[in-house]
């Protein structure tokens, strides 16, 4: 009980009960602000009132509860009461009873990863919700749990859940030996234990984020691992690759030959928005002979008056875009649509009518923005923008030579990059033929009877 | 690693120098070249760019060589000459048959300057009357010619590369089209043939047309064929000519697909004599056009008659017989099976 | 999760090394020697480069898990060893910095002209030297996807420039003397398959599937071969014999002329790409073979790049004018290059057998 005095004078939510039954002394001890204190009263002082249980014996076999547990050391004894558990003090020894206050949210749709057709439920940031929205996906008993208590202050659980037929074991493996390395004292998101895993980082995730478990069970089936983490929606893919970010998980749901088209447009998307601005500028600053002559002379029109360099209002366009933006992300909704006018007003027509930008510019600004939301992950999207500053600048003094050193650097980046033993740029190199089938074309006989080959050795569904 | 990314970002900003802004230059897109004693006097059209609507205007400049010209003209105006959309050349008759090769040389050494331009002779007016007439007629901005007029059956279209090509080569000459002013536009005339590099004559329509047959350049033209003072008129189709060489002789064969357009004769078309008979006719009429031409090929090899025979069997010789075999097909007549 | 290099992505690399020394000397001076019958010499000689392909390919057959300064040292001893090894990573270094110097005159004649070589140059050294520190595996990875997009250019010229052709432009044929056809075929050979030493640092047995790699190296000569042959009937139809070998640069000249639609005109800056990969995949291969050198004798990484440095500099000045550099090459290419190598070939596949 010495324990319990000292926390006692810090902490005013920490509640103690003396019962006194038959002249023996109990104590129910918990914290208010982690129990639901009807579970309290209605499963621990109302049983132990009513059959006077008052031996350490009798309380554990007649005290109606699911999960009691029987605590001997002090580190034990604080996780338990930090976790939302009652103790039960009687004869010395500790007694812990699940009493968990529900704080967390319900299952709601998913506010980041829209989709057309499918389920819309998300993961929550409870643990024990989150787990079981995968097992009522997979009834198999192949699924295997390994579980950690990360974090000295925090001590959040961390499961790392895979399929026992289909997984690399040697990839769980090493999965496995770098978490139970993991040193750190507090673990606010998923994000943290990717960083403490990998040793590189990289602009483009090898990584995938996801808050939905449909996407989830669909990749554990198809061999890979899964980190969940308490607190936190966002759930971890590993191993992931480029190609992931072409596909989605509504393609699966939709007909298939259709789905060939759209992947092919989101492939165009992405290297639209990387490459449009820096086009434009060197083909009209240093290249002036390619451009035909009539579109030339309409952009030669538009740009009389302008007193900008066009170097210039392109940084201009894309800081005020990027702004606008992030400006976007953070206003609350009351204000968001007069907002939103103030902004499409101010960099279109004002800006235009002043003389201070030329249109085409502001379209091809546009276009190579609004391509680059297609894809879900916020980090694809922030990459991309990275990319398209650097090779930008690299056109702007030296014209198409400088768009070949940067798209080349680009290629080198993406070539040299691994993801957790696999190589990042997987069906094209090491290439596959049969792989193809799932790259940007899916084929029905490939999405009923296959698995990805280089993941797993149990191919066939 | 990183740090020394940084440092050559920062680099960078000493590489601006082939940065041209696009309203700083001044787009050519045609260039009249004429004579002055013995230097080039050149005016340059240049395109509009400043508002909707508004004409292109000239620059003048003199020079001993043309490039020296045009370097002339870039010191004096206030944006700077660019030659990359360049799409025509008119040149002068007194400079040409002095100084053709030197004109061409330079369009085709520089880099910047495209391929494909196309060629003109202008026999009369100077090369800078003729650009201002086009200026002040209404026309898109950029083209001297319409494309119709261009490639129509009876004339021919040269550029700068066809020329030098044929220059080169043994056993062809080139041959080069002109222009002239009428009334307030510009029209295409009729072609000039040279033969070592001067021009010696000027080719008139029946000519042309034969000139067009032997070089299988026919498309779309219509003939009238006369038969007992009444006409019809037939359209070629299609046309293809193949020219065989032998030793000694050669011999071209044309194969043409017809269309009765309009008929005045007397004959009946359901019958199947008509049919050759007219078939007949019109080889007969197109045999005049070649005959015509054929006779100006002892004055210069413009028709690649000695070319051919060099191709084929590697010798140079002068004396060679020219026989044709023209094959009409008339494939439609029409709804009407005589006339009206 | 595998650590050995591709088969077909390391024998793309090919595909590029042994076009290198075309762009500047090499297709100009076939097309003025052997002239209507640049064709006939052009297959001569592909068939030539398979018989001195054969004789690399043979040397790399031996003791399949040494690289190659491992098998010189071994046949010839520790001192000639040494020597020859020294003289090997001579000949590689001259050859990064007359590839360096011939790519600068490229660069200032066509795409930037006033800017000064020396930023063109440090600016290309970025994705040169990123290449040269990764390893072999990322080499060939960047290697088969502008292989790639290289074909689809070509692809998409050849078929815009096709109706342009004049087939009586390929008459007369037969019309040169043999001897010139011969020592065209022997030209086009030496040029393209002398640089493929350089791909003999990776030891056969780093590659996965080593039985099929003398096949892939096979296939890949052959389609560099087929787009040599390619280019040149191209030329000849289009332009004659005689405006062709005129020109300096004459891939260039042949893209300036697609004009399709009166809307696709002067794409030549950016079809004639491939050149530039050409140039990156040598110099990347050349300053490879210094490096794996210098980790065979287990030197320090920072003389590679002082000498890095050191060659970048000197290739800016290499020499005097264009002229005058061509025509060195164009001398003495053969006597001091190809006729080195290959006499060290078939001497060690000679002593291979004893």
């Amino acid at each position: 009980m010495d324990i319990i005095n000292e926390l006692i004078k810090d902490n005013p939510d920490l509640k103690i009960r003396k019962l006194n039954i038959n002249n023996k002394k109990i104590y129910i001890i918990y914290f208010e602000s982690l129990c639901n204190s009807s579970s309290i009263n209605e499963y621990i002082l109302y049983p132990i009132e009513n059959n006077n249980l008052n031996t350490y014996k009798k309380i554990i076999n007649k005290l109606p509860s699911s999960n009691l547990l029987e605590l001997n050391n002090k580190e034990d004894i604080l996780l338990n009461l930090y976790s939302g558990f009652t103790l039960i003090y009687i004869d010395k020894k500790y007694i812990s009873f699940e009493t968990k206050e529900k704080l967390s949210s319900d299952i709601t749709e998913a506010s980041n990863e829209k989709g057309i057709k499918g389920p819309k439920d998300s993961f929550t940031e409870n643990y024990q919700t989150n787990l079981g929205l995968i097992r009522k996906r997979i009834r198999s008993d192949k699924l295997k749990v390994i579980e950690h208590t990360l974090g000295k202050s925090s001590k959040t659980k961390l499961a790392l859940i895979y399929m026992d037929n289909i997984t690399n074991k040697k990839l769980v493996n090493d999965i496995n030996e770098k978490i139970k390395k993991i040193d750190i004292d507090y673990i606010p998101n998923t994000n943290y234990i990717l960083e403490l895993i990998s040793k590189k980082n990289y602009t483009l995730p090898n990584y995938l984020m996801t808050e939905r478990p449909d996407l989830t069970s669909y990749h554990l089936m198809n061999g890979r691992c899964i980190i969940l983490l308490e607190n936190t929606i966002e759930v971890l893919i590993l191993p992931s690759f480029f190609s992931d970010y072409i596909q989605n998980i509504d393609d699966y749901y939709q007909n298939t030959k259709n789905i060939s088209i759209t992947r092919i447009i989101r492939l165009l998307a992405f290297i639209i928005s990387i490459l449009t601005p820096s086009i434009y500028i060197a083909l009209t600053t240093f290249n002036p002979e390619t451009l035909p002559t009539s579109i030339l002379i309409n952009f030669s029109i538009q740009r009389s008056g302008v007193p900008f360099p066009s170097i210039i209002e392109a940084i201009i366009l894309i800081i005020s875009f990027e702004i606008l933006r992030e400006a976007d992300a953070r206003i609350p909704t009351l204000v968001s649509s007069s907002m939103s006018i103030v902004g499409a007003l101010v960099l279109g027509e004002a800006a235009v009518n002043a003389g201070l930008i030329s249109p085409i510019m502001i379209i091809v600004i546009a276009l190579s923005s609004v391509a680059s939301f297609l894809f879900n992950d916020i980090d694809v999207v922030n990459s991309i923008r990275i990319w398209k500053i650097i090779i930008l600048l690299l056109s702007s003094f030296l014209g198409l030579y400088g768009l070949f050193i940067g798209s080349l650097l680009f290629l080198i980046k993406i070539t040299s990059m691994s993801s957790f033993g696999y190589d990042y740029t997987l069906p094209i190199y090491p290439f596959s033929l049969k792989e193809q089938s799932n790259n940007i074309i899916l084929t029905k006989k490939y999405k009923l009877n296959f698995r990805n080959k280089f993941l797993t050795k149990n191919k066939r569904r | 690693m990183k740090k020394i990314i940084i440092v050559f970002f920062i680099l960078l900003l000493c590489g601006c120098s082939d940065y041209k802004e696009l309203n700083d230059l001044a787009i050519i897109s045609t260039i009249g070249i004429d004579k002055d004693k013995d230097d080039y006097k050149i005016c340059m059209e240049v395109l509009n760019t400043n508002k909707k609507d508004s004409k292109n205007y000239i620059i003048y400049s003199k020079g001993k060589t043309l490039n020296e010209a045009i370097n002339k003209a870039n010191d004096k105006s206030d944006k700077k000459i660019y030659g990359g959309h360049l799409n025509q050349l008119i040149v002068s008759k007194d400079i040409f048959n002095k100084k053709n090769t030197e004109i061409i040389d330079s369009f085709i050494r520089l880099t910047e300057v495209k391929d494909e331009i196309d060629l003109f002779l202008s026999k009369e007016d100077t090369a800078c009357e003729l650009l201002e007439t086009s200026i002040k007629s209404n026309k898109e901005s950029y083209k001297l010619l319409d494309n119709s007029l261009k490639y129509s059956s009876r004339s021919s279209n040269t550029n700068i590369d066809t020329y030098i090509s044929n220059t080169l080569k043994y056993g062809i000459d080139p041959v080069i089209s002109t222009i002239k002013k009428d009334k307030d536009n510009i029209v295409i005339d009729n072609i000039a043939i040279t033969s070592n590099g001067k021009i010696i004559k000027y080719l008139n329509e029946k000519e042309t047309i034969g000139y067009n047959f032997i070089r299988n350049e026919i498309n779309n033209f219509s003939i009238p064929v006369k038969y007992k003072d009444k006409y019809m008129t037939i359209k070629i189709n299609k046309s293809k000519t193949t020219n065989k060489a032998y030793k000694n002789k050669i011999i071209i064969n044309i194969n043409i697909d017809a269309y009765i357009t309009e008929y005045n004769l007397d004959l009946d078309l359901d019958d199947n004599k008509t049919i050759s008979k007219l078939e007949k006719l019109t080889e007969k009429e197109i045999d005049k056009y070649i005959k015509e031409v054929i006779k100006l090929d002892n004055k210069s090899n413009f028709l690649g008659f000695k070319r051919m025979i060099y191709e084929d069997y590697k010798i140079k010789t002068n004396d060679y017989s020219i026989s044709t075999n023209i094959k009409v097909n008339l494939k439609r007549k029409g709804e009407l099976k005589r006339k009206i | 999760m595998n650590l050995k290099i591709g088969n077909k992505e390391y024998s793309s690399i090919l595909f590029f090394i042994s076009e290198t020394l075309f762009l500047s000397v090499g297709l100009s001076e076939i097309l003025s020697l052997s002239k209507n019958d640049s064709i006939i010499a052009g297959i001569i000689g592909i068939i030539l480069s398979f018989i001195f392909l054969y004789i690399v390919l043979k040397f790399n057959d031996y003791e399949k898990d040494l690289n190659i300064f491992e098998k010189i040292d071994k046949l010839y001893g520790k001192y000639i060893g040494t020597f020859i090894n020294i003289v090997l990573v001579i000949l590689s270094s001259f050859y990064f910095s007359y590839v360096l110097w011939s790519q600068n005159v490229y660069v200032q004649n066509k795409y930037l002209e006033e800017t000064s070589p020396i930023i063109t140059t440090l600016f290309f050294m970025l994705p040169v030297i990123l290449l040269v520190r990764s390893n072999m595996k990322t080499i060939s990875k960047v290697s088969i996807a502008i292989f790639f997009i290289t074909i689809l250019e070509l692809l998409f010229s050849y078929f815009n420039l096709y109706p342009k052709i004049d087939f009586n432009n390929f008459k007369p044929i037969l019309n040169t003397s043999f001897k010139d056809i011969i020592i065209s075929s022997i030209k086009y050979a030496s040029y393209s398959i002398t640089p493929v030493i350089m791909l003999l640092t990776v030891s056969k047995n780093e590659i996965e599937y080593p039985k099929d790699l003398n096949k892939n190296l096979y296939i890949f000569n052959l389609i560099s071969g087929i787009k040599f042959l390619l280019t040149i009937s191209f030329l000849i139809g289009i332009f004659g014999i005689d405006l062709s070998k005129l020109f300096y640069y004459p891939e260039y000249s042949l893209m300036k002329k697609i004009n399709t639609l009166n809307f696709i005109q002067n794409v030549q800056n950016i079809l004639t790409v491939n050149s530039i990969y050409n140039l990156l995949i040598s110099e990347v291969l050349s300053l490879y073979f210094i490096k794996t050198y210098f980790k065979y004798k287990n030197m320090n990484n920072i003389f590679l790049y002082i000498i890095i440095i050191i060659l970048t500099f000197i290739s800016i000045n290499l020499f005097s004018n264009s002229t005058q550099g061509y025509n060195f090459i164009k001398n003495n290419i053969i006597y001091l290059y190809t006729i080195p190598i290959f006499i060290l070939l078939i001497i060690s596949n000679i002593k291979t057998r004893i």
